[in-house]
């Protein structure tokens, strides 16, 4: 790889495809389908989305990873992109930036094509998209699929199949209509000389053909993994992007014999999620950044009165109402700190859309164990991509909280000062053990107290548990070795993962080090990982570097430290990472730098 | 003292029907002063504590009473029972919300008394009412013995003096709490 | 002494309320105690949960499971609660700060959900906890040391808005009258959804004139209407300090959103493949 984005033979392996259009054009279907159908025979990938403000019609684009490989990001450049039409194309130019000598497919009455991707593309090919829609009684996204499928190599037996998956439900009239489209999409791209361009966007055979794959998001995964550990009753209000999690919960829930409410606010659904947990339920909500602003009182409340709760957050661009859309890893500091007081909580991340399922059910198995909220920190990058993976194990997290057993009257302290810091918690129910659970500092016995030896006493027994809890060797994904290590958070594990295997290729070892428990920050484990390293690149998608000043608040860190940031909606990605990985073996001197900003710049 | 005279139980015709209901206008009386002592006690008006249980004490007294003098098997009725009283609240009710956290002696005698007045009146109207002879006996007895304490409460109300006009003023402002 | 009766008694918790003297709230801690002996609930299954202010301290009070929670918020908590444990009887509780002003958006949304759980709003038309500030039931022209000419704002009348809002059980009681209160409870409580009682609850530290209430009451002025336009005609219409039963629907219960013809998750999980 080069500072520029080249087209080259490394496409062979991993191929990028971008679809835009607007107005219905359905560009989001095709995308969908071109990762079923690769699923289906066999390859990996993802795919995103980016869309406009509109609730319908809306420009809308389309953009899909394929790989021999596992792949949780996307590459810094589009091989291949189609277009049914230019509106609005200026609003996702910086995120679907095309490979140098990339090649763009477009419909014939799709007019000028944006100066920029000009100057790039090797080849700009105008084809009566639409017009061949026309004529096979179809519509021109599924052309447009049909083009990109033959380019690619996707097997038509698999296509047919993703079709029939698609459109099985609305009747075989729609699915014939779906495959005309395709085959007359083929049929236009076999009629041109693309041989130059075919030999680099055909992939190569999947290592596996045959093994089954799954298609995953991020919130079905953050849904799947709550319910599975446990979770039987979630509260929630509507947000973007954490909306389609709490649609994928309503039905499960409801066959396992919970529910899923839909709260008024989020001021209710998290002293909703509070109530059913102090009832001994296992409770959840799910929101995103405004949320969980809104649900910190609430949060400070079940550290108080040590009610595990469950929140997974979905973070998208802030502050405010931000980009809603689109992703950021700018919740750390709220969730790290948001509450006001001392307030003792666990913050974890997943590092995928498939980890999703892991660490939520992890999440929900340590706030029932330590009687305390947990944030979990997903984002609309991982939530809402579509993700081939292996079929998932549902993890086997032991989800038990430690309840009383009926007591003789006035016997039971529902905050007695255990060693461990856990108290058993008596449930509604239980005779002898009648408490009240209080946001007011109290002492063991549970009955209010601004005692200065009460508050000290509850202060250290809260903090304690979370201090001495075995967390195992969960708390992060650790791999390699080496002088120079990566570290990051949450999402941004996917492009610091394929960065390594690149540089692994290029003969170059880094540890990386991405983390998933990110409070209590696990500080003893991470300076231990860290030995031995001499320059650390801290890797997270924000303008300011919330993890690296985390880091630097509680860890000693190796002597050079480099920072590798900058704002969504552009994640981090694979050659970033690379990037500063080989300028550090070159550098060697502290830095702070935005590198990915100076490389490609937004506007 | 005024006494207001009205028909405050809407059926007592048994025995049992006038042990539940005198029992539990004994007890409310009780339970009202105790809770005014605990709250005398919160608000650290020792003396005051201390009166209101001794009269608390009074009433709680009788109601063990009449509770021991019950058959056993009308006392699992006795809350079962509509609790509502015709035209206010229960007699044995105290005005708890005259209550305040510098009274003195003067003003609980009277609180308590008025109470026992018309716990009084109510033994009084049944006494006068009922046609059951085992009832009225024994709503003549209770009468008896709440005349005696309040001819009790009266003579000690008597030796102490009306409190001075302020005796209701605090230089500190109410505090803020939560 | 027959076992299964519970007396009052055995539904205070032994912690000494930190109330004034006076205070009206003491008077609706008996009822609630003489309403459960009456209705002879096993403590355990008792939940009473509250927000912040004078009125929400009451959960301590009481022999039963309570949560203390956060200004406002007793409704939703109490929701969470009923519909996760729906066997429990369960109590919210509040004054009119509490649950007419922070909590306004829940009480509606209580309201309309219907969860079968009884609401006690104490209303003493003040802020008590905070030094006596208008709260949303002052009268526009009432002064406090916030507004020493009043505060030109209309108060809110809760009852109606109730009513409007979708509850099931609405009604109107006195503290100085616990056992009336007590009776109403227990019919609230039986009532199946969402019940409402409004308690008249004077603040004798800030509101001194309150007192004066027990004098005041319109005692059962309001009875029970064949509607919610004839209930809502009646409390317009009664003395401003009426008390009584005004609204006894017939909404079913709101228990979750039921069966969503979902799949359990063994069976869920071959709606990834590919």
């Amino acid at each position: 790889m080069s500072d520029t984005p080249q087209d080259n033979a490394a496409a062979r392996e991993s191929v990028s495809v971008a679809i835009t259009g607007s107005g219905g054009a359905g560009v989001i279907t095709a995308g969908e389908m071109l990762l079923a159908a690769a699923a289906h025979a066999g390859w990996h990938g993802i795919q995103t989305r980016s869309v406009g403000p509109q609730i319908r019609g809306g420009e809308a684009v389309s953009m899909v990873r394929l790989a021999t490989f596992p792949v949780e990001a996307h590459d810094d450049a589009f091989h291949l992109l189609v277009a049914v039409d230019w509106r609005n194309f200026d609003r996702f130019a910086a995120e679907v930036l095309l490979a140098q000598g990339g090649l763009v497919i477009m419909d014939k009455a799709a007019g000028d094509v944006p100066p920029p991707l000009k100057e790039r593309a090797g080849k700009i090919l105008s084809l009566p998209l639409s017009k061949a829609a026309k004529e096979a009684g179809s519509r021109v996204n599924m052309v447009a699929l049909g083009c990109i499928a033959a380019l690619l190599g996707i097997p038509e037996s698999s296509l047919e199949h993703a079709a029939r998956r698609r459109f099985a439900a609305k009747g075989e009239k729609l699915v014939e209509a779906s495959l005309a489209g395709l085959r007359a999409g083929r049929d236009l791209t076999m009629q041109e000389d693309l041989a130059d361009h075919i030999a680099n966007l055909r992939l190569d055979r999947p290592e596996k053909p045959d093994k089954p794959r799954w298609i995953v998001s991020g919130n079905q995964m953050a849904g799947l993994g709550a319910v599975h550990a446990g979770v039987r009753f979630v509260a929630a209000y509507p947000i973007t992007p954490a909306s389609d999690l709490l649609e994928w919960m309503t039905p499960v829930l409801s066959a396992e014999g919970g529910m899923l409410v839909q709260a008024e606010d989020e001021l209710a659904s998290i002293n909703m999620i509070i109530g059913s947990s102090f009832g001994g339920v296992p409770s959840m909500t799910a929101t995103s950044g405004p949320g969980l602003a809104l649900m910190m009182e609430g949060l400070g409340l079940a550290v108080s009165a040590e009610i595990p709760v469950v929140v997974v957050n979905v973070q998208r661009g802030g502050p405010s109402t931000g980009i809603p859309t689109k992703s950021e890893q700018t919740d750390l500091n709220i969730a790290l700190c948001g509450m006001h007081g001392e307030a003792p909580h666990l913050v974890l991340a997943p590092l995928s859309a498939a980890d999703c399922l892991f660490t939520t059910a992890w999440a929900v198995e340590l706030a029932e164990a330590l009687q305390a909220p947990a944030i979990v920190l997903s984002d609309q990058k991982i939530a809402q991509m579509k993700a081939i993976s292996d079929p998932l194990p549902l993890p086997a997290v032991k989800v038990a909280r430690k309840v009383s057993e009926a007591c003789a009257p006035h016997a039971y302290k529902r905050y007695a000062l255990t060693e461990d810091g856990v108290s058993p918690m008596a449930l509604p129910g239980t005779p002898g053990c009648m408490y009240t659970a209080d946001g007011l500092e109290h002492g063991e016995n549970a009955v209010p107290s601004s005692r200065a030896e009460d508050h000290a006493a509850m202060l250290e027994k809260r903090a304690r548990k979370l201090r001495n809890h075995d967390y195992g060797p969960a708390w992060a994904e650790v791999n390699g070795e080496g002088e120079i290590a990566v570290i990051c958070w949450g999402s941004t594990a996917g492009p610091v993962h394929e960065a390594a295997r690149v540089l692994a290729r290029e003969g170059i070892s880094i540890r990386t080090v991405s983390m998933r428990l990110l409070s209590p920050l696990p500080i003893e484990a991470l300076e231990e990982t860290l030995a031995g390293v001499k320059t650390l690149i801290v890797a997270e998608n924000s303008h300011s570097g919330q993890f690296l000043h985390y880091l630097r608040a509680w860890c000693d860190l190796p002597q050079e430290v480099i920072s590798l940031k900058h704002a969504g909606p552009r994640p981090i990605t694979a050659p970033e990472v690379r990037r500063a990985v080989i300028d550090a073996i070159g550098g060697g001197r502290m830095q702070e730098s935005n590198i990915a900003l100076k490389e490609a710049p937004v506007s | 003292m005024t006494r207001r005279i009205q028909k405050t139980v809407p059926d007592i015709e048994t025995l049992e029907d006038f042990h539940i209901a005198a029992y539990l206008v004994e007890d409310e009386c009780g339970e009202c002063l105790l809770s005014l002592a605990h709250q005398m006690e919160v608000h650290h008006n020792p003396l005051m504590a201390e009166l209101f249980e001794r009269l608390a004490d009074m009433r709680k007294r009788s109601a063990a009473e009449i509770f021991a003098a019950m058959e056993p098997e009308w006392r699992k009725n006795i809350y079962m029972r509509d609790l509502r009283w015709l035209g206010e609240s229960c007699p044995g009710a105290v005005d708890i919300l005259s209550a305040h956290y510098r009274m003195q002696p003067w003003h609980g005698y009277r609180l308590a008394l008025s109470a026992f007045d018309r716990i009084h009146d109510f033994y009084d109207e049944i006494a006068v009412e009922t046609e059951n002879d085992a009832v009225r006996r024994h709503a003549i007895d209770l009468r008896a013995r709440i005349a005696a304490d309040i001819r009790a409460l009266e003579e000690e109300l008597a030796t102490i003096p009306e409190p001075e006009a302020a005796w209701d003023h605090d230089d500190d402002p109410p505090m803020i709490q939560e | 002494m027959n076992e299964a009766m519970r007396k009052p008694n055995d539904f205070k918790s032994g912690v000494k309320p930190i109330w004034c003297p006076g205070c009206g709230d003491y008077g609706v801690l008996s009822a609630l105690t003489k309403a459960f002996a009456r209705l002879n609930c096993a403590p355990e299954k008792i939940a009473v949960v509250s927000g912040i202010g004078c009125a929400a301290r009451i959960p301590a009070y009481v022999n039963a499971y309570g949560l203390h929670g956060l200004h406002g918020r007793a409704l939703p908590a109490a929701a969470g609660l009923k519909l996760a444990r729906p066997e429990l009887t369960v109590i919210a509780a509040g004054g009119d700060g509490d649950i007419y002003s922070i909590g306004g958006n829940h009480f509606i949304h209580a309201c309309r959900r219907n969860v079968d759980m009884t609401l006690i709003v104490m209303d003493n038309r003040i802020y008590g906890m905070t030094k006596g500030q208008p709260s949303p039931t002052t009268e526009p022209d009432y002064p406090t040391h916030l507004y020493p000419a009043g505060t030109h704002v209309q108060p809110l009348d809760g009852m109606s808005l109730a009513l409007v809002a979708g509850a099931n059980f609405v009604a109107r009681a006195f503290t100085g009258d616990p056992n009336d209160l007590a009776e109403i409870i227990v019919e609230a409580i039986r009532h199946p959804g969402f019940s409402v009682i409004e308690v008249l609850s004077p603040c004798v530290t800030f509101r001194p004139e309150e007192r004066e209430w027990k004098h005041q009451i319109a005692r059962h002025a309001l009875t029970p209407a064949g509607s919610v336009a004839e209930a809502l005609a009646a409390v317009a219409s009664a003395p401003e300090l009426s008390t009584g039963i005004v609204w006894k629907g017939n909404r079913p219960p709101y228990t979750g959103p039921g069966d969503q013809a979902g799949k359990r998750v063994q069976d869920v999980l071959d709606s990834f493949v590919a």
